[in-house]
């Protein structure tokens, strides 16, 4: 078992392609491959035209950036396969169109040729990669206080995550709190793989619905308990051990007491919010996140506050950020002005965690 | 500057306003209440091995039967007790079911799921509307209005194809012109707009494009022109008039509106077909044009969403199909095989893709956590909690 | 037929004529007063259904008006016209209205002619309604006709237009109602009348695009010729139509034709109006007419035979009386008294006949005695001739007695044989009359004839082929089916006999004797030809006469008993002959002898001598 870094302050780690110098995009390994199959279809549909004109649009949620990546990837490989990239008004040239979609899965991009001797009358070229769970998302269009950075997602319901980034060409790791169990996860490429270990946390119970649960990353603990509060004879559950060495974690029965897990903030008007007070501060008050006032069924927003010392005081500081589906999870980090926010997206499905930011500006 | 204080001070009042409100709405998943669900299906026996009367009773009973048995175990091994179990039953009028305590993966949040059979689509509405009711299933073209009403909508991701499948084989089946005449006088435009008004996408191709990525390379634009023309050249050749008999089911008020719609394009291109109910679909299976019909509207859920899994499961639905395009539909397992063998099923003109549906449900205020299922999902009912119900 | 029966006839033929002739004209003059009260009938009931169209016409431009200023309406003429107004929203929005309006039809129409939601087709949403945004003002136009498309097809509608602008766009509200059964039906019709409607939607007749009110038509068909005459040129017309053998199931057929904007003919309503009652009222009336006049024609028919019999009751005395005359009872008198014309005829003919008897006695009288002068003559002829030599002989006798005694002995004896022989000349002449004058009446019994004309040629059969004369042939030609009649079988023999004596003696020379009978309705034809001398007209007339004779001997008697015999059996006897050629003697026997002929008071009297 490799031993996670510990990275000072969370690093901009994911399978997103990175920057190159010029600032555009550099294509992960996967998706260069899959262009260049493209292009390699697409040289032998067009042999004996010479030239070809291309149209590119993207329907997909990449970036202007990705894609303009991916046509330039594109172009070059064609150009190494002896087919000259000409406008689309030229005469003579066999006519491309590029298109970059994407399923709930995958990216699919799909060349569709005519106009070449060697090409049908629909000639298609399809190639797809599949998305990584790490993609980050686009920021945020308002120039809000708040930032949000995925860092985990997957289908089924998971309680908290806990993120070590390393920097590229080091792996990174995930270790998600499952209802049940502890599961661990490992960076590859754009892949991550989960690791063998888990540690089981609850047996079976009938209240795993409302089972919620932490990460406590600097002291290297783990609580899990029934998020009802009305909940009584909860065989709650405390684990306590390395996080990197999953044998050596151990679960122990434990009865909790909600209230001295979480602090909750009750807000005026967003009564059973969900929030958390950060680490940093802004101004004369505490930085507090809260989840917004809709019900589990709509997309939430995390909204954020400034709350006086002595709590007397609760203003909404700065616009709501929106999320994709009910926040239904919030909880500070375990040191600065971020927060990690799980999120049921309503429209893929999936539980999703983010890293929030909030940046305070006077 | 002045103007966030403004923002703030008014989030501030409301929040102040909304204080003295007493806090009704509960938004953490609580345990309790009967949940109310009406299904228009009339069910006589939840046993799966007795053939359904029509395919909304075949749905219904998969979806209480996912309630009753967990067979996420082995296919072949006896299911395992569900999440649910029965309590009361009343053949044809009504099912109660009962939360189960030890289910192994937990108690659902409701106490008791309680299901009304033969409530019409219309009746559905309006008890939800009047709270009588806490689920239902929405008509894809009632969807709009339904939320317009100022129902709480529930769509799923469009998974279900609305087809046009033609027969073949005999002497008098559409021929290959005609169909394509057919295929170019449709205006899905016009259906999904204003049949389906706006729920649910144009479709040209088997699969959706959040399942295939590929739907984009299927056209599911209209050539009316090029239709007429087709016609002329069809007449020209011996065949003076064009009759088709378009079948739909006779218990599916969405594919008899599809069908009306579907023979307005037909009579303007200049083919004359009518359309008229079939009686008991979900016996003649979804791949059989009864005979006496040319032609008949089909509806087929995709029962998973990755497209290869989709699409197998169409093939195996639609062997004659599947016949049709032997050479192109072979194991699929990339993007590009899976187009090629959708495009040489698209080609054959025996079936014509019209728009993909979503699912659609109506929910009522106090329903909680309701995430409509993917394909080859069963309603999670288990997750669903009742906001306001006793603890 | 009998003076009676024409008479008879006549009176009723008369009647018959008059009383048809009032009965046809009571016919036609009741027909012609049903005709113009049944044209005025229809004609107002036509009016009323114009009427009630028009009426429907305006209650149709007021709901669709009603339906424009609804404010759901003004609100989707308002969201249509910005840029972003989605039309799908309101796609099933006009069948909830129309039905709320009660209209068949009810469309919404884009400013661009797009249909927006159609109640009567609801799927055709999208498709092109351009004649309504043609330049038209819709405000002033009211209702018209036209042709709908509906999902079963093609139809007729009453219909109205509305625009319900916005900005510089509208939306139009094309509404209606549907020309169909159940407007028919709503139609309010008297008993026996009916509408029909016929839908201008092909070219031709088309049985299917005949509609109607109650089951549909049996034999649509019959209006063929009506729908085409409409569709050649449009315009009201009526047509009689009879549905069965029975007249009383025929019909009068108003056909209105029903026009659209562009005076197109789009349908033509059929108003029937059924003639039943006319046709069973004036069967009625014929009926009626035809028993009254049946009984006045049978009590006609009696009164006329009555008059009949009465008016030739002397007339019939008097053909009965001129009958017996006829038939020789010259006494018959006729006893009618009237003043009338048939009276004075009546005395005229009894006083005719009482002359006639007269003048029949004169002449009988005169007769007798130019008999007896004939007689006389004859005898004085027949006799002189014998009796000169009588005289001669005995003044021979005297002379010799007184001159030459001694040759007395010898003159004595000659001449005494001279004396009995022409006593016996005279002898035979007296015998000879006295035959005559003795023929008995005649005994009726059965006779064929056809034997006593072979008796009579077997009697004569040696003399007709004798030795030292040239043959005579005897020619046979009996008719086998010659029927018996009543006849005197001797009588007939004798006068046969002297027929074939005559034919003998016309053929010195030889000859054919030809016997034919023949009978011809029930009357018996007896043919006696020869082939002689013949006859001249003159003795042709002459040849019964008695004592007539064209011969050297004979007494001249025997046709005259041929004669009376033919007579007494009430026959005929002619003659017929060609000089050179021959002779032939016709004889017609009636199968029964008529009454007793008259006979001369002269030979009556003989008879009784005798």
């Amino acid at each position: 078992m490799r031993a996670f870094a510990q990275a000072p302050a969370p690093p901009e780690a994911s399978a997103a392609p990175a920057s190159g110098a010029g600032g555009e995009a550099v294509l992960p390994k996967e998706w260069s491959d899959a262009v260049g199959t493209l292009a390699e279809k697409i040289a032998i549909a067009a042999r004996g035209a010479g030239a070809v004109s291309i149209d590119m649009r993207n329907i997909s949620s990449l970036s202007s950036a990705e894609s303009s990546a991916i046509r330039a990837l594109f172009e070059s490989r064609l150009r190494a396969r002896h087919l000259a990239i000409v406008p689309s008004s030229q005469a003579g040239a066999a006519q491309l169109i590029l298109t970059l979609s994407e399923s709930r899965t995958a990216f699919v991009w799909a060349a569709e040729f005519s106009g070449s001797p060697a090409a049908g009358p629909n000639s298609v070229a399809i190639v797809s990669v599949d998305k990584s769970p790490g993609k980050p998302e686009q920021n945020a269009k308002q120039h809000i206080t708040l930032d949000k950075r995925l860092v985990w997602q997957q289908p089924s319901r998971f309680l908290d995550v806990a993120v070590f980034d390393n920097p590229a060409g080091s792996p990174s790791y995930r270790v998600v709190l499952d209802p049940t169990e502890i599961v661990f996860y490992e960076s590859s490429d754009a892949h991550w793989d989960k690791l063998p270990s888990t540690v089981a946390t609850l047996r079976s119970s009938p209240w795993l619905r409302t089972v919620t649960g932490r990460f406590d990353t600097t002291t290297n603990e783990v609580w899990v308990w029934d998020g009802n509060p009305n909940a009584q004879n909860f065989p709650a559950v405390h684990c306590s051990g390395p996080l990197d060495d999953p044998k050596q974690i151990q679960c122990t029965p434990w009865k909790h007491n909600v209230l001295s897990v979480v602090p909750w903030w009750d807000f005026p008007g967003h009564e059973g919010a969900t929030a958390a007070e950060l680490w940093q501060t802004c101004g004369q008050g505490s930085i507090v996140l809260s989840t917004g006032n809709g019900d589990w069924t709509q997309p939430d927003s995390i909204q954020p506050y400034i709350v006086s010392e002595s709590g007397a005081t609760v203003i909404p500081a700065g616009d709501p950020m929106p999320m994709d589906g009910p926040v239904i999870y919030l909880t500070r980090q375990d040191q600065g002005n971020t927060a990690r926010a799980i999120v049921r997206n309503l429209a893929t499905g999936n539980y999703e965690a983010y890293i929030v930011t909030a940046t305070c500006s006077q | 500057m002045s103007r966030r204080l403004a923002a703030n001070s008014l989030l501030l009042a409301l929040a102040l306003v909304l204080a003295v409100l007493p806090a009704k709405t509960a938004r953490r998943p609580g345990y309790g209440g009967t949940l109310r669900i009406e299904i228009g299906a009339v069910i006589h026996s939840l046993d799966l091995s007795v053939a359904a009367v029509s395919p909304e009773e075949a749905a219904a009973k998969l979806e209480i039967d996912s309630l009753i048995n967990d067979r996420s175990g082995a296919p072949a091994a006896q299911p395992a007790a569900g999440p649910f179990r029965i309590s009361a039953w009343e053949p044809g009028k009504r099912l109660t079911l009962a939360a189960n305590g030890d289910f192994p993966k937990g108690r659902p949040f409701v106490d008791a799921i309680d299901f009304t059979m033969g409530k019409s689509a219309k009746d559905r509405l309006l008890d939800l509307e009047l709270d009588k009711t806490d689920f239902i299933r929405i008509p894809a073209d009632q969807a709009r209005s339904a939320a317009e009403s100022g129902v709480r909508v529930n769509t799923s991701q469009p998974d279900e194809l609305l087809a046009i499948l033609f027969a073949t084989g005999g002497s008098n089946a559409p021929s290959s012109p005609v169909r394509q005449a057919i295929a170019q006088a449709l205006d899905r435009g016009a259906i999904v707009n204003f049949v389906l008004q706006k729920t649910g996408e144009p479709a040209g191709g088997l699969l959706p494009q959040w399942s295939s990525g590929t739907a984009f390379l299927f056209s599911a634009s209209s050539a009316p022109a090029g239709a007429v023309q087709q016609v002329k050249e069809i007449r020209a050749q011996n065949q003076p008039s064009i009759r088709l008999l378009l079948g739909y089911d006779s218990g599916d008020s969405v594919e008899q509106r599809v069908a009306e719609r579907i023979v307005v394009d037909a009579r303007e291109a200049g083919i004359a077909m009518t359309a008229g109910p079939i009686q008991g679909t979900s016996a003649l299976g979804a791949a059989t044009v009864p005979p006496g019909f040319d032609a008949r509207i089909i509806r087929w859920r995709m029962p998973s969403p990755r497209p290869d899994a989709a699409l197998a499961n169409f093939l195996a639905a639609f062997p004659g199909l599947a016949q049709a395009a032997a050479d192109a539909c072979g194991p699929a397992n990339s993007a590009e095989r899976i187009y090629r063998c959708e495009r040489a099923i698209v080609d054959t003109r025996e079936i014509i893709p019209l728009a993909f549906l979503p699912q659609v449900y109506g929910l009522s205020a106090r329903m909680r956590d309701w995430q409509a299922p993917g394909p080859g999902e069963t309603w999670p009912l288990a997750d669903v909690w009742l906001d306001g119900a006793p603890q | 037929m009998t003076f009676r029966a024409k008479l008879f006839w006549v009176f009723t033929l008369a009647l018959l004529l008059s009383v048809g002739l009032v009965a046809a004209g009571v016919t036609v003059a009741t027909r012609r007063a049903f005709d113009d009260l049944n044209r005025e009938h229809s004609d107002a009931l036509v009016a009323q259904f114009q009427r009630e169209f028009d009426r429907r016409g305006e209650e149709v431009v007021d709901r669709v008006k009603a339906i424009a200023s609804e404010e759901a309406t003004i609100h989707m003429a308002v969201d249509l016209s910005l840029p972003k107004g989605d039309a799908s929203v309101y796609v099933y929005d006009a069948r909830g209205v129309s039905q709320s309006h009660q209209l068949d039809f009810l469309d919404f129409v884009n400013s661009d002619g797009t249909i927006i939601s159609s109640a009567e087709w609801p799927a055709h949403f999208n498709s092109k309604m351009n004649w309504v945004i043609q330049p038209e003002d819709w405000a002033s136009t009211g209702s018209f006709l036209t042709k709908m498309d509906t999902q079963d097809g093609p139809t007729l509608g009453l219909m109205a237009v509305t625009q319900v602008p916005v900005a510089d766009k509208a939306i139009y509200i094309v509404g209606g109602e549907r020309l169909d059964k159940g407007f028919l039906s709503s139609l309010v019709l008297p008993p026996g009348m009916r509408a029909l409607l016929y839908l201008n939607l092909d070219q031709g007749f088309q049985a299917n695009d005949l509609v109607s009110a109650g089951t549909p038509e049996n034999e649509p068909e019959r209006f063929t010729s009506l729908i085409e005459k409409e569709q050649a040129s449009p315009q009201p017309r009526t047509e009689k139509i009879q549905w069965t053998f029975d007249p009383a199931s025929a019909e009068e057929i108003h056909a209105l034709p029903l026009v659209g904007r562009q005076k197109e003919l789009l349908g033509v309503l059929l108003v029937g109006n059924s003639l039943r009652n006319v046709v069973l009222l004036e069967r009625r009336i014929r009926y009626l007419a035809l028993i009254v006049a049946g009984i006045g024609l049978l009590l006609g028919a009696l009164l006329s035979w009555w008059a009949a019999a009465r008016v030739t009751r002397p007339v019939t005395k008097l053909v009965t009386a001129a009958q017996e005359v006829a038939e020789g009872n010259w006494s018959a008198h006729v006893d009618v008294r009237g003043r009338d014309e048939v009276g004075r005829l009546a005395r005229s003919f009894n006083q005719m006949t009482h002359q006639l008897i007269e003048q029949r006695e004169r002449l009988i009288q005169a007769e007798r005695v130019a008999a007896w002068r004939e007689v006389a003559r004859r005898l004085a002829h027949e006799l002189k001739n014998p009796l000169f030599p009588l005289q001669t002989t005995v003044e021979n006798m005297q002379r010799a007695k007184d001159k030459n005694p001694e040759l007395f002995d010898e003159v004595f004896r000659e001449s005494t044989r001279i004396l009995l022989t022409e006593i016996e000349n005279l002898k035979s002449i007296v015998g000879r009359f006295s035959d005559f004058s003795k023929m008995p009446q005649p005994e009726f019994a059965a006779v064929n004839v056809n034997d006593v004309v072979r008796d009579v040629v077997k009697l004569f059969e040696a003399q007709l082929g004798a030795v030292g004369r040239p043959p005579i042939t005897p020619e046979l030609h009996l008719d086998e089916e010659l029927p018996a009649i009543q006849a005197d079988a001797t009588m007939l023999h004798r006068a046969m006999e002297n027929l074939v004596l005559n034919a003998m003696d016309a053929m010195p020379a030889g000859g054919v004797l030809m016997l034919r009978t023949a009978h011809k309705d029930g009357t018996v034809l007896v043919e006696v030809s020869d082939t002689g001398g013949g006859l001249t007209p003159e003795e042709s007339e002459r040849i019964f006469t008695p004592y007539y004779t064209t011969k050297q001997h004979g007494t001249g008697l025997g046709l005259a008993i041929v004669q009376a015999v033919v007579s007494d059996h009430g026959g005929r006897i002619s003659v017929e002959s060609e000089s050179g050629v021959g002779t032939s003697f016709h004889i017609e026997l009636p199968s029964h002898p008529p009454r007793r002929p008259q006979k001369f008071p002269m030979l009556l009297k003989q008879e009784e001598e005798a």
